[in-house]
């Protein structure tokens, strides 16, 4: 008995027969057949019984093996329909498609450049997008997503937002069931992976065990966690990453025999998650269970938690910030958490950061303007192709060949054309996308949840708008070239047959097009490069050669007490300053590292009764050598001394030039109410805090261990207590960089080394998103300037071409050939000068919207400006020069004998 | 006008000689032939509709087959479906490849491809 096909089968049905019956349309007369009814039924049968074998995957895959196999037949049977030369019942499309196919292999140079076009256009555009689209448009890959919100602590006194909860707020926000239907949370967390060959830092999060059912995503091998999992007893197994699996692990098939230890503790591998999974960010690659209600005991308490929320059924994201505000305090309250502190929410994965956001669309721009760049120049070269077939067309209409197979023809040809280009493209954003990730620094791209990788559907998108824009650009060219042609094979006019007055204008304006885009993107690439030269070359306010930076955990097991950390990190020092090639060695990290602020409003000693606003100043714990060591100036004062007063203090100069105008620091007293009086004892120069976005802040030092009264960061819940951060400068960096672990070895073992690094390096990979989005704009820029030159250089040399017959009248009547070639040039610069103009007005409007990615660069910067219209200027001469040459030795003689 | 020598049109396909060996039997319709053919040859020859349609056309063209008017059983027969049966030339042409076919084995056997022959 047959079976009846189930809905969505019957759909799928439809649509292949419909294929099925389209290519049977195709078949030749000898091949008539496989179109008959009977064949129709044999194919339904065919279909209907791979469906009851496997549903409707059988029913697809006969399906659409019968499709090939029908279209193989019918290029078969059509190839051998192909009769040979001597035989002339040629079908008229299969003629017209060898004579198209003739024509391209004629023209091939400039076939060949327009295919590259084309291609580069559509492979550009794809990969650009796809990361566009990854990181900014694409809804996060969730179950639902719309729904997934994300809690953060919000103070409105300081309006500041801030993530990390107490563990006991994450069971408050659960019973808040009107608003949410289920509460997860997550907290980021750097385990030390422990192998025989020692240990490494890998990036990790800790979950509650829920967490992965919220979010919809599953393991591709294992399982994820099962609630109940992550309290004493239970905490000790993992879920890890794709890459884990495979590059760390060597992606062994049982699990179960896995054991990793990460921090001190060993933990069972329960799962893998799929490669695409990314969660908190792209850079995790080990969860480890916590369970909220029931944490494991004795372990420290997990306070940067982040809660994950599912917003119930109805409400809508203003109503349940509005109510998480309000409620916020409350609720944090119960769970212990800080006073005058409230709550506040965000969609999860609307939260880009602004500098990539912008950086992302101006790259989209630049690409969206190649992209027209390449459509004007397919069009004109598919003009100037048309016109220099338009003897062999009309030759072809005088031997009786129609109009419209001669514009049949010219479609087919435009239509091979965008095909090859098309396909071409296809691996161009193939290499375009590894190229593209491989360029994005991770500050761009490791925040988005979504897996950045070639979109199909923006490759589809971009594939089928290269089509179009190639046929639309390229066939009105040359359906006018093929027409114009035609006429003058009727009319028997010699003298027009290189192109109506249409195309000409036609070309002429798409030059024009052409030179305004690339203007404005080499405005963009421009002002990018002044903007990064300028941050590149920034005073960074210290010495910054042949410093290296060295980061260190100290376990908890060992340095529980802050004077112990202290004393190690004062013997390390000491240790590191006897290697050979050392000039200086002191602790307390980069100028531009946070690791303590102080918070409120200043109060000063010499102004009763006078408040700061609310102020927020990074403190740095130094020892007295910091200074020296990093080369930072001391302005006034001196450093620190052993004997110091209590609540001794060195400023740097902008915070001393902001509260203590009259330029006499020194000596002064201030204090955070409620907090000890502070006496600064030397002012320091400013150092830059931000190297992406330039300028300095106000800062404070303190002496090691005396930073007491400040907001440190809380560490995570893991084995790790303190950081503390070495800065040597050495003679010789690169050998002392390798030295510097076996000497903090040489103090204990169980020192974990975090980070090493020149800080030269460290500031370059600082500016690593305007590095991109300056070389990318480049890039586009160049490509867009070179493909605008060859149409500028189509346009003249068709030109020439054309008014030979004028240019040759004038040679004989006693113009020089320098008068000849001035006016080509002439032509040439005038519609470079319209094109350059229309593109700077252009591109003041469309720059400015680059405000927040520049540093230090107006907008209209008119040396940009100025000099682009200069590159533009001086490659159109390029282009203009070769037919202008061309021009001037055209031989009059030669030409009145033709 | 005399028939065609049945052995001009040696060797035959495996395509071929298979649709012809499967019409030897009784007269099917396309979508039996192609059952038929995947049956005999344990699925290593699968036709396909279109192949089918255009070697069918051939085969008649050639006069090796014709419709049919005969039918299969009643129950599974369809009557818009249309039947091919073998002509007499069909039947000699499969039947001189066959015998060619036989001889090819019996080489085979000789040559000990196939083993000691018995």
């Amino acid at each position: 008995m047959k079976r009846v096909l189930s809905a969505p089968a019957s759909a799928v049905a439809r649509l292949i027969e419909l294929m099925f019956r389209g290519i049977g349309r195709l078949a030749p007369v000898s091949a008539r057949d496989v179109r008959s009814p009977e064949a129709l039924r044999t194919f339904r049968s065919v279909c209907q019984s791979g469906y009851e074998r496997r549903g409707v995957p059988g029913l697809l895959r006969e399906g659409l093996r019968e499709c090939a196999d029908l279209g193989w037949t019918v290029l078969t049977a059509r190839a051998e329909a192909m009769p040979s030369p001597a035989f002339p019942s040629l079908t008229p499309w299969t003629r017209d498609l060898r004579m198209a196919w003739r024509a391209l292999r004629h023209s091939r140079t400039s076939g060949a450049i327009a295919i590259a076009t084309l291609a580069v256009g559509i492979g550009v555009n794809a990969a650009v997008f796809s990361v566009l689209d990854a990181t900014l448009w694409r809804q996060v890959p969730f179950q639902h997503a719309d729904r997934l919100v994300e809690l953060w602590n919000f103070s409105p006194a300081q309006k500041i937002t801030f993530s990390g909860l107490p563990h006991r707020v994450v069971p408050e926000w659960r019973r808040q069931t009107d608003l949410f239907d289920r509460v997860e949370a997550f907290g980021n967390q750097t385990l030390i992976y422990e192998t025989d060959r020692g240990a490494e830092t890998v990036e990790g999060a800790v979950v509650t065990p829920g967490l992965f059912e919220l979010l919809g995503a599953g393991a591709s091998r294992g399982r994820t966690f099962i609630a109940g999992e992550g309290q004493g007893g239970t905490n000790r197994v993992a879920v890890i990453s794709d890459t884990f699996w495979r590059e760390r692990l060597g992606s062994p098939a049982d699990l179960t025999r896995i054991e990793l230890r990460f921090s001190g503790n060993s933990y069972q591998v329960v799962g893998v998650m799929p490669r695409t999974f990314r969660f908190p960010t792209g850079s995790q690659e080990a969860w480890i269970p916590y369970d909220v209600e029931q944490p494991p005991a004795g372990g420290p308490a997990v306070r940067g938690l982040t809660p994950l929320a599912r917003l119930a059924e109805g409400v809508t994201l203003e109503q349940a910030t509005a109510e998480v505000t309000a409620r916020g305090e409350r609720v944090a309250a119960a769970g212990g958490g800080p006073p005058g502190i409230t709550a506040a929410l965000s969609q999860l994965g609307a939260d880009v950061e602004d500098r990539t956001y912008t950086s992302l669309w101006v790259l989209s721009g630049a690409v969206g303007f190649l992209f027209l760049i390449v459509c004007a120049n397919v069009s004109n070269l598919a003009l100037s192709r048309s016109l220099s077939r338009a003897r062999d067309l009309a030759t072809c209409a005088a031997m009786g060949a129609s109009p419209a197979s001669l514009i049949r023809t010219t479609v087919l040809e435009q239509v091979l054309l965008a095909s090859a280009g098309a396909i071409a493209g296809v691996g161009v954003a193939a290499a375009g996308i590894r190229l593209t990730l491989a360029a994005l620094p991770e500050v761009m791209t490791a925040q988005t949840l979504n897996a950045i990788d070639l979109d199909m559907r923006v490759l589809s998108f971009m594939v089928l708008a290269g089509l179009t824009a190639a046929l639309v650009c390229g066939l009105p060219p040359a359906l006018l070239a093929a027409r114009s042609s035609i006429n003058s094979a009727v009319g028997g006019d010699r003298r027009s047959t290189t192109g109506s007055r249409h195309a000409r204008r036609f070309r002429a304006s798409l030059a024009v097009i052409e030179v305004a885009v690339s203007v404005v993107l080499l405005v963009g690439a421009a002002v990018m490069a002044r903007s990064f030269i300028a941050l590149a070359t920034q005073d960074q306010g210290f010495d910054t050669r042949g410093l290296i930076s060295l980061r260190v955990g100290l376990p908890s097991i060992g340095y529980k007490d802050v004077a112990l950390r202290d004393a190690a990190a004062a013997d390390i020092v000491t240790r590191m300053a006897a290697l050979p090639g050392v000039a200086g060695v002191t602790v307390g990290g980069l100028p531009s590292d946070t690791t303590f602020i102080t918070m409120g409003k200043i109060e000063f000693a010499d102004r009763p009764g006078e408040l700061t606003p609310q102020v927020m100043i990074p403190v740095h714990e130094v020892p007295p050598n910091y200074f020296a060591t990093l080369g930072i100036p001391i302005l006034a004062g001196r450093t620190f001394e052993p004997g110091d007063p209590e609540g001794s203090v060195i400023v740097n100069q902008r915070l001393a030039a902001k509260y203590f105008p009259g330029g006499d620091a020194v000596g002064r007293q201030f204090r955070m109410p409620g907090k000890p009086w502070r006496t600064i004892i030397g002012v320091v120069g400013t150092t830059l805090a931000n190297t992406e976005s330039g300028g300095g802040r106000s800062e404070m030092f303190y002496p090691v261990g005396k930073a007491v009264d400040t907001m440190r960061p809380t560490m995570p819940a893991s084995a790790i207590v303190d950081f503390r951060t070495f800065i040597v400068r050495a003679h010789n960096p690169e050998q002392v960089m390798r030295q510097l672990p076996a000497a903090v070895h040489a103090r204990d073992t169980s020192i974990v080394i975090w980070k090493t690094a020149l800080v030269e390096h460290l500031l370059a990979e600082a500016i690593a998103r305007p590095r991109v989005v300056f070389a990318m704009m480049s890039v586009f820029a160049g490509v867009g300037l070179i493909l605008a030159m060859v149409g500028l250089y189509g346009v003249l040399s068709c030109l020439v071409a054309q008014r030979r017959q004028e240019l040759g009248v004038r040679l004989a009547l006693g113009a020089g050939s320098r008068d000849v070639r001035r006016l080509v040039l002439g032509h040439g610069l005038r519609l470079t000068a319209i094109g350059g103009a229309l593109g700077l007005l252009a591109a003041w409007p469309l720059v400015r919207m680059m405000r927040s990615l520049l540093y230090e660069v107006d907008p209209a910067d008119p040396l940009a400006m100025a000099g682009a219209a200069a590159i533009v200027g001086a490659t159109a001469l390029f282009s203009s020069w070769w037919p202008a040459r061309d021009a001037g030795r055209i031989s009059p003689v030669e030409l009145l004998r033709r | 006008m005399k028939p065609r020598d049945p052995r001009s049109f040696l060797p035959l396909t495996p395509r071929v000689f298979h649709v012809l060996l499967a019409l030897a039997e009784a007269p099917l319709h396309g979508y039996g032939v192609i059952l038929e053919v995947q049956r005999q040859t344990d699925g290593v020859i699968v036709l396909r509709t279109g192949t089918l349609y255009v070697l069918l056309r051939r085969l008649l063209d050639q006069k090796l087959i014709t419709e049919s008017e005969e039918r299969a059983a009643p129950e599974d027969d369809d009557e818009r479906r249309r039947y091919y049966a073998l002509t007499d030339l069909g039947h000699q042409v499969v039947r001189a490849e066959s015998r060619r076919l036989e001889q090819v084995l019996q080489t085979a056997r000789r040559s000990r491809v196939l083993g000691r022959p018995r």
